[in-house]
């Protein structure tokens, strides 16, 4: 199976290596990196959101469109960070997988104990957990032209074949098999033949 | 700046259904129309198959005016003020308005016109919840018949029709009031999801139908069929399969030589006289300049929400409190719909609901309206309920996880890749009745980002009983035909889905009580003779039904009465 398109080379972060991140520091996307290592794991069904590519989706979205969520991710960094060191002793980041699952599960439940007592540390958890998800999901799953779902890894993961131009009604018959000799990105259209239509 | 000189007979403000199908039929009677669309005129190649980019339920980008002026929510007059949230999604900017409908083109019934009369009758004036404004509409279905079979036939609906002339047709809605035309088209084919449901609720003795839809099934008026790609509804379609006004009624207008378009052009108030009459409009152009344009009429053709605002910005010496607005109903009983659904898994069987559109469904209306008996249940009206195709990854992530599945991990990822294929949801349309205390107003503190700073709508919603008993009996009924399908567990989604819904109805009644209503029977307003207001806002109620034909065919009849009360050059 061949890839529709490539994204631009703009658009392909080396993150978290550092040289292209656009808005997180190399710490902040090794951090967000690994939470949505947990949120989205790699294992045998397949790759996850690391593989992915999820973290270059978000630092490509926060040095763009949601530019308004920076402050959260930032703050947000600083207070898992924190959180952390009172619990384990060491970054998120530097965490092992049994420890960075119970966060992110107290995250997502919002039992994070306060850490700093200030105002924006009482309910940052549970927004910060959402905005991860939100992103890990984007990332896996948005077109590659955003700049994750990286090999098309998280279309591949759900047997997804991407934006074709069509089906025939037996491909939308129950347990009816899609195949088709590539996966489609938006980046096919619009089509130059009608000859590609089905 | 005015442009001297310049005068239409009727500006149209938005080139959406509404304001695109009354301009057909003003300038067919020869009145020379100007409409001003805040967004562009696009064509089918800049629709991208982008989920995360052009679906209106993730960044919505066809939608950057509404995008900038997002509305603000409070459940009660007491209640904080929140960001409003969105069930279906945006809405999105352009000539042709809401290019990324479902194209779900039902009827309202005829009891939907008269659910006051109806009710009283029936259950008694008891029946009626406290605080709810439940109305009958000024016209019925008899006024509207003949303009819901003009729309349907230029627009070109697929469907199978359920009563012609009072015959009723096998396989179509039962329950659907008479029509004096077929559909135009065949129904879309069906899909295996949609047969099974079908099945289901036959064998239930329900009356199962396919969902009629502004979609080619088969080539029609020089566009394609659709090719089932699942980009349809929350997108713009990429070959033109999908018929939308900017396709069908906008061409038809322009052949006449009589409507003038200006894209990019945001109305930012009405102008009036010392008379009291509309002079026009101010509009800022594509260049940012603030310009003036004279009409002799003025029809607001908006989306709900900026119809409201428009009228609550355009105060004057005469009208403080806003245009048509002495009685303070501008803004009154307003409701989005609610869209909630109970999610159901069909284990190991692939679904493939990424295909199709979502008009490619089957529906039923038994539970809909008053078309069961209510006795003893505790609520009045109901909803319609039905299976849908079209879901995307991006969707189906962020979907709803059952109870017993994490949110994230590997239970969340081994749920997502073995049942993303296999999960569907029964989604239902509840009525939502009008309520005293549900309303449109400008907010006192949030400004529009579009660069003029103007105060966006501040939307006062919260359910009441009789809504959430409705959803409640739904629930009940759609899990029981999922269980006749083959699901073993089964998840409601939200209760409350957002308070923009993209069936934003009400806000700027029509009625014949001038205290209790804004526009009159032909959508005129009560305060303003030569001002008129199209599409949801006028609605008196908000049947379980989609909107747009509706608004296209309440709007058709009201540019009709219009144009023949200027030919007769009276009263103007």
């Amino acid at each position: 199976m061949s890839i529709g398109s490539t994204p631009p080379a703009d658009l392909v972060s080396q993150a978290p290596a550092g040289q292209s991140l656009r808005f997180f520091t190399p710490h902040e996307a090794r951090t967000v990196e690994a939470v949505m290592g947990r949120i989205m794991p790699d294992d045998e069904l397949g790759p996850g959101a690391v593989e992915a590519g999820t973290v270059s989706y978000a630092d490509h979205t926060l040095a763009g469109v949601e530019q308004g969520n920076q402050t959260r991710y930032r703050a947000g960094v600083k207070l898992l960070d924190a959180a952390c060191r009172a619990r384990f002793g060491h970054a998120f980041a530097d965490c092992g997988h049994v420890e960075q699952d119970a966060m992110v599960g107290d995250m997502a439940a919002g039992s994070v104990p306060p850490v700093t007592g200030a105002a924006e540390d009482l309910d940052w958890a549970v927004a910060f957990f959402e905005l991860l998800r939100e992103h890990t999901l984007e990332g896996m799953f948005s077109d590659p032209v955003h700049g994750g779902n990286r090999d098309l890894a998280g279309w591949k993961l759900l047997g997804y074949l991407g934006p074709q131009p069509g089906y025939s009604h037996e491909e939308q018959q129950l347990d009816a098999v899609v195949v088709r000799d590539r996966i489609f990105t938006a980046a096919d259209y619009p089509l130059e033949q009608a000859g590609e239509r089905p | 700046m005015t442009e001297s000189g310049e005068r239409a007979d009727v500006c149209i403000v938005g080139l959406g259904p509404a304001g695109a199908t009354a301009a057909y039929a003003l300038t067919a009677a020869g009145m020379r129309v100007v409409a001003l669309d805040a967004g562009p005129r696009r064509n089918k190649d800049e629709y991208r198959l982008d989920e995360l980019s052009d679906s209106v339920f993730e960044r919505a980008s066809l939608g950057p005016k509404f995008n900038a002026e997002l509305q603000t929510w409070r459940r009660s007059r007491t209640s904080p003020t929140q960001p409003a949230t969105y069930s279906l999604g945006k809405m999105n900017n352009g000539v042709g308005g809401t290019v990324v409908y479902s194209a779900w083109l039902r009827r309202y019934a005829p009891g939907d016109f008269r659910v006051r009369t109806d009710t009283i009758a029936r259950y008694g004036e008891e029946a009626l919840p406290t605080g709810s404004a439940v109305v009958d509409w000024p016209i019925g279905y008899d006024d509207l018949e003949p303009y819901y079979t003009q729309v349907e036939q230029i627009t070109g609906v697929a469907g199978i029709p359920g009563n012609i002339r009072g015959e009723p047709v096998a396989g179509g809605n039962p329950f659907e009031g008479y029509r004096s035309e077929g559909y135009p088209l065949p129904p879309l084919r069906s899909a295996g999801l949609s047969e099974l449901f079908g099945n289901a609720a036959r064998g239930a003795g329900y009356h199962p139908y396919p969902v009629p839809a502004g979609i080619n099934s088969v080539p029609f008026d020089g566009r394609p069929a659709c090719t089932y790609c699942g980009f349809n509804a929350f997108f713009g379609c990429h070959i033109d399969a999908k018929s939308t006004v900017d396709l069908t009624f906008v061409p038809r207008a322009e052949r006449t030589g009589n409507l003038e378009i200006r894209t990019n052009s945001r109305v930012i108030r009405v102008t009036t006289g010392d008379d009291g009459h509309a002079t026009g409009v101010d509009y800022q152009d594509v260049n940012g300049n603030i310009r003036h344009l004279e009409a002799s009429i003025v029809i607001l053709a908006a989306y709900t929400f900026e119809n409201v605002r428009l009228l609550l910005l355009s105060t004057s010496d005469r009208f403080p409190g806003g245009l048509a607005n002495a009685h303070g109903q501008v803004g009154k009983y307003f409701t989005p719909k609610q869209l909630p659904r109970v999610l159901g898994i069909l284990p190991g069987r692939a679904l493939n609901r990424f295909t199709g559109p979502s008009a490619q469904g089957t529906i039923m209306d038994d539970f809909l309206g008053d078309n069961f008996d209510h006795t003893g249940l505790g609520f009045v009206r109901g909803a319609s309920m039905g299976v849908i195709q079209q879901s995307q990854p991006i969707a189906a992530a962020k979907d709803t996880t059952p109870p017993d599945v994490a949110r994230w991990g590997r239970g969340f990822k081994e749920h997502l890749v073995r049942n993303w294929n296999s999960t569907f949801a029964i989604e239902a349309q509840p009525e939502n009745l009008m309520y005293e205390d549900n309303f449109l107003d400008l907010d006192p503190v949030v400004r529009d980002r579009s660069g003029l700073g103007l105060p966006v709508i501040r939307i006062t919603f919260q359910q009441y009983a009789n809504e959430l008993a409705i959803i409640d009996f739904v629930r009940q009924r759609s899990v029981e035909l999922m269980r006749a399908m083959g699901v073993e567990k089964t998840w409601p989604g939200p209760t409350l889905t957002g308070v923009g819904s993209s069936h934003d109805l009400g806000g700027l009644r029509m009625g014949t009580d001038e205290a209790r209503s804004v526009v009159d029977q032909d959508l005129r307003a009560h305060e303003v003779p030569n001002l008129y207001v199209m599409g949801g806002a006028v609605f008196p109620s908000c049947p379980g039904i989609n909107p747009t034909l509706t608004i296209q065919a309440v709007a058709l009849r009201a540019a009709e009465r219009l144009a023949q009360e200027w030919a007769r050059g009276r009263g103007l």
